[in-house]
């Protein structure tokens, strides 16, 4: 029934066959994998309660201030007060509200680590795609460069380059960015060599398909997974790594919806009062959770993919 | 890849539950329980030295050591009162009945003590006291101490006039203080009867010989305005210190902020109890409770908003609700040094940034004055330990008066005051600055975030932020003319109003010299008010000084708060002066 073009000069370059996807039927498959670890499951469950929280904050907690990201205080009074009606999960210093700071804390932890991959992913997959598919001195520079950048320890770097930048949220995910697209650049680059040798690519080049349509349509498809599975590892990490900039006073300002920033603001107090150091556990506890689950959710839920998506796993189960 | 990282996260998360544990386990340490570190004292504070020079340090943090520790002066106020005072460096106090000061009230003279060492182990003489005194005049830099001694000597507050020209001749200062025999004799430009508090506070004595070895100043008529308004580490005295007094300086690690202090064995009194004295700048506050409670500390200096975690800790002694002779300020620049200042954002009127003059606006003032919450700041930052102030001139002092008005907190008005400010185009364009303020003090960072808050919920075009600084570097900053607007706490010098009227309104005054506010009509009366003799006359001039302040708006006045300190139960000889800018080591044992 269907009239084929004879005539077309364009080459009809079949879909390659993708490693996840067998001809078992690739998603219900997939799913299947999935679900046969609980702990994914948790995982997924867990994100999906976060992306749940990030998208409700309007209605979970109901701004006030102009800026919704800004945590609303009554009074500036300093000791923090625990749980009570008002306040569910209790005030920190200055009375911020904790419930609403966890709550908006979501989307700005989701805000973080996604432009941070994104970012991430974007420089690797312009630099990653040209230092592996070409090879030779441009691949020996960029390496070289990414040498540089992973010669720093990852923390010290971002503060550093805060510390130029000055302090907002937006210049501390630049500088986490900057750390980050090194080893996701690498690996990108790594994935390239293995499949730019591969018959479906040389097939493609044989039938005189361009370099960027090869990249974007054979190559890019068949290595964006161990991509993917980094970045699903790394949500966590890249959380924790802005958490860590706000406790040095070097992320979100202070008042800012930002679970780290919370947890800032909880360490005058961790120490207690005279004979009770829990005195003020609510300070350190909630935004500890909060950070504690997410990058957990992240963890599990990365694992899962790597289970999932990994073609040198999938013997294996 | 991931193992190992779980297995890391599980020992961390074990060991921090089991240092959390162990926080909680009773740490009683009473009666009976052995004195840690005996020989040596530990005061934890946040703020950190400037400069060691007796003749230019004009911080409460950089004159802890220097006096009445390393450096002593020729009577000393008598325990913790005000107006009695104990001879020193000076066998007597001079008074009317012992014909030390002369019946017109012009000439003080001071037999200078004999057989007293300075720390090099050299004899004090009369001439090293006359030396350092006329040091401590001439070397004079801009906003320095020298005014409090050039005021009633010479009959100004500055070596300099407004133009920078040297405006004194030695020959006066020859005059006004000079070795007579034995003696040092001070001749005063007027009467003036609280000399007496100045000179138990700021005429320390350093050896002239060793100050000259190291290129100070000889002591000649012809040099000394070569060593006029130095820079703070010009001289040999900035990091270095030989003084008279009961500790000699062992160490400043200007890294750590530490000053460590040895015990002098060859004091003119009884050799100290106390071997050594470590005075560290600690700005993490929970680090300074748990020194303290581990008994590695023995006195720690924090926020009065810090107070309820320092209440009931075992082992230790709250000296509470201490008086103070002082007032914290919100300080306004007016002519902010933009150039390579991170605080001033743009540097122009374009909604991202400060110009220069922003705060020589007197709309600007008003507009951030009733947009602060006073009360929110008297309770927040300071715990509601402290009471409003009606100007520069404290309760305590003579010339307070609370019928002179203050600023209240009204939204309104604070509006319509933004709104004709810059010529009416602030509230259009907006602005943004940034607030530094000193590192570990968490009463001027609620003052911060108060000033934040109440400003931009006025308008959202109006962002201010702050940041963290150590107080050193806040001082220098401010020398540099690069603060934008910041908080400052004035202590008294000697329990005087000129003390504070001085440093606020006069042009050569403390703030003013920081901050570029000037007024004629405000240095004329500071001068007309000091030599007053009749209080009635002197408590009406203070009053129009006031009233200039509250008008002018050359700074907010805050809160006069009273002080305390956390000391460990087995210090025992630790006493109070509301003028002692920190503690005085001399007495104190550890039992």
């Amino acid at each position: 029934m269907t009239a084929v073009r004879s005539s077309t000069p364009a080459i009809p370059l079949s879909r390659t066959p993708s490693p996840g996807r067998t001809a078992e039927g690739g998603w219900h498959r997939t799913l299947r994998r999935f679900r046969r670890n609980p702990l994914s499951v948790l995982g997924a469950l867990i994100v999906a309660f976060f992306v749940l929280v990030a998208l409700l904050a309007p209605f979970l907690a109901h701004p006030t201030e102009r800026n919704p990201f800004m945590i609303p205080h009554t009074g500036y009074a300093s000791d923090p007060h625990p749980p009570g009606p008002g306040h569910p999960f209790g005030t920190t210093e200055e009375q911020f509200d904790l419930y609403y700071g966890v709550v908006w804390g979501t989307r700005t932890a989701f805000v973080v680590a996604l432009s941070v991959v994104a970012t991430a992913v974007a420089v690797a997959l312009v630099l990653g795609s040209i230092s592996g598919y070409y090879g030779g001195p441009l691949d020996e520079l960029v390496m070289r460069v990414t040498d540089i950048f992973l010669a720093f320890p990852g923390l010290i770097l971002a503060v550093v380059i805060v510390a130029v930048l000055g302090q907002s949220v937006r210049n501390a995910v630049i500088a986490i960015a900057v750390v980050e697209w090194p080893s996701y650049t690498r690996l990108l680059r790594g994935e390239f060599l293995r499949v730019r040798d591969m018959e479906y690519v040389q097939a493609a080049q044989a039938l005189g398909g361009g370099d960027l349509h090869i990249i974007t349509r054979h190559v890019i498809p068949n290595t964006i997974y161990p991509m993917l599975i980094l970045a699903s590892l790394n949500m966590g990490g890249i959380v924790i790594t802005f958490a860590a900039l706000s406790f040095l006073g070097l992320g979100a300002p202070i008042g800012y919806a930002d679970w780290g920033q919370l947890i800032s603001l909880s360490h005058n107090w961790i120490v207690g009062t005279a004979g009770d150091p829990f005195t003020f556990w609510y300070t350190l506890i909630v935004p500890g959770t909060a950070i504690f689950l997410f990058v957990l959710g992240w963890n599990l839920l990365g694992d899962a993919f790597r289970d999932v998506f990994d073609p040198r796993l999938q013997g294996s189960r | 890849m991931r193992t190992v990282t779980w297995i890391k996260r599980a020992a961390v998360l074990a060991v921090t539950v089991a240092v959390i544990t162990s926080l909680g386990a009773p740490t009683v340490r009473g009666a009976g329980e052995a004195v840690k570190n005996p020989d040596t004292f530990v005061e934890l504070q946040f703020g950190d030295v400037v400069s060691l020079d007796p003749a230019l340090a004009y911080d409460i943090y950089s004159s802890e050591p220097i006096w009445p520790n390393v450096y002593e002066t020729l009577i000393m106020y008598s325990g913790s009162s005000l107006d009695k005072f104990q001879p020193m460096l000076a066998t007597e106090v001079p008074s009317l009945a012992n014909r030390l000061i002369s019946a017109d009230g012009l000439t003080y003279t001071f037999p200078i003590r004999k057989g007293v060492h300075f720390h090099d182990g050299s004899v004090m003489t009369p001439g090293d006291a006359v030396y350092s005194i006329r040091r401590f005049l001439l070397q004079d830099q801009a906003g320095g101490p020298a005014w409090l001694l050039l005021s009633p000597l010479l009959g100004v507050d500055s070596t300099r006039d407004d133009s920078g020209k040297i405006q004194i001749a030695f020959a006066d200062v020859a005059r006004a203080v000079s070795a007579q025999g034995d003696n040092v004799v001070f001749r005063l430009k007027k009467p003036f009867a609280p000399f007496l508090t100045i000179v138990a506070a700021w005429t320390f004595v350093m050896p002239r010989a060793w100050a000259v070895a190291h290129g100070d100043w000889d002591g000649d008529p012809g040099t000394w305005q070569r060593y006029n308004n130095p820079k703070t580490e010009d001289r040999y005295a900035f990091d270095h210190m030989n003084g008279t007094g009961p500790f000699t300086l062992e160490r400043w690690d200007r890294q750590a902020k530490e000053v460590t202090l040895a015990r002098h064995d060859g004091y003119w009194r009884r050799p100290a109890s106390l071997q050594r004295v470590v005075v560290r700048s600690v700005p993490e506050f929970a680090t300074r409770r748990l020194a303290l409670q581990q008994g590695d500390a023995d006195l720690v200096v924090a926020s009065l908003n810090q107070r309820s975690q320092l209440l009931g800790l075992p082992g230790t002694v709250v000296q509470d609700n201490l008086p103070q002779i002082a007032v914290q300020t919100l300080q306004f620049n007016f002519k902010i040094n933009t150039e390579a200042n991170p605080d001033v954002g743009s540097g122009r009127l374009d909604g991202g940034g400060i110009p220069s003059d922003f705060f020589a606006d007197v709309h600007v003032r008003r507009g951030f004055a009733y947009a602060f919450d006073y009360a929110g700041n008297l309770g927040g930052a300071y715990a509601g330990k402290g009471v409003i102030p009606h100007g520069p001139i404290v309760q305590g002092l003579l010339g307070f008066d609370p019928t002179v008005p203050v600023y209240t907190t009204s939204r309104e008005k604070a509006v319509a005051e933004f709104k004709e400010a810059m010529g009416g185009k602030l509230w259009e364009t907006g602005f943004k600055f940034t607030i530094p303020y000193t590192a570990g003090n968490t009463a001027r960072q609620t003052g911060a975030q108060i000033v934040k808050d109440t400003v931009g919920a006025l308008n959202p075009k109006f962002q201010i932020e702050f940041r963290p600084v150590p107080s050193s570097t806040l001082i220098s900053l401010l020398l540099a003319h690069k603060g934008t607007m910041y908080f400052l706490g004035w202590f008294a010098d000697y329990p005087d109003p000129h003390d504070f009227a001085q440093p606020f309104l006069s042009a050569n005054g403390y703030f003013p010299v920081r901050s570029g506010y000037r007024n004629p009509e405000a240095d004329r009366l500071v001068d007309a008010a000091v030599g007053t003799a009749d209080p009635a006359k002197r408590k009406a001039l203070y009053k129009q000084l006031s009233m200039i302040s509250y008008n002018d708006l050359p700074c907010l006045f805050l809160i006069q708060p009273v002080t305390y300190y956390t000391m460990r139960s087995w210090v025992h000889g630790w006493y109070y002066n509301p003028i002692f800018w920190g503690q005085y080591f001399y007495t104190l044992s550890k039992r």
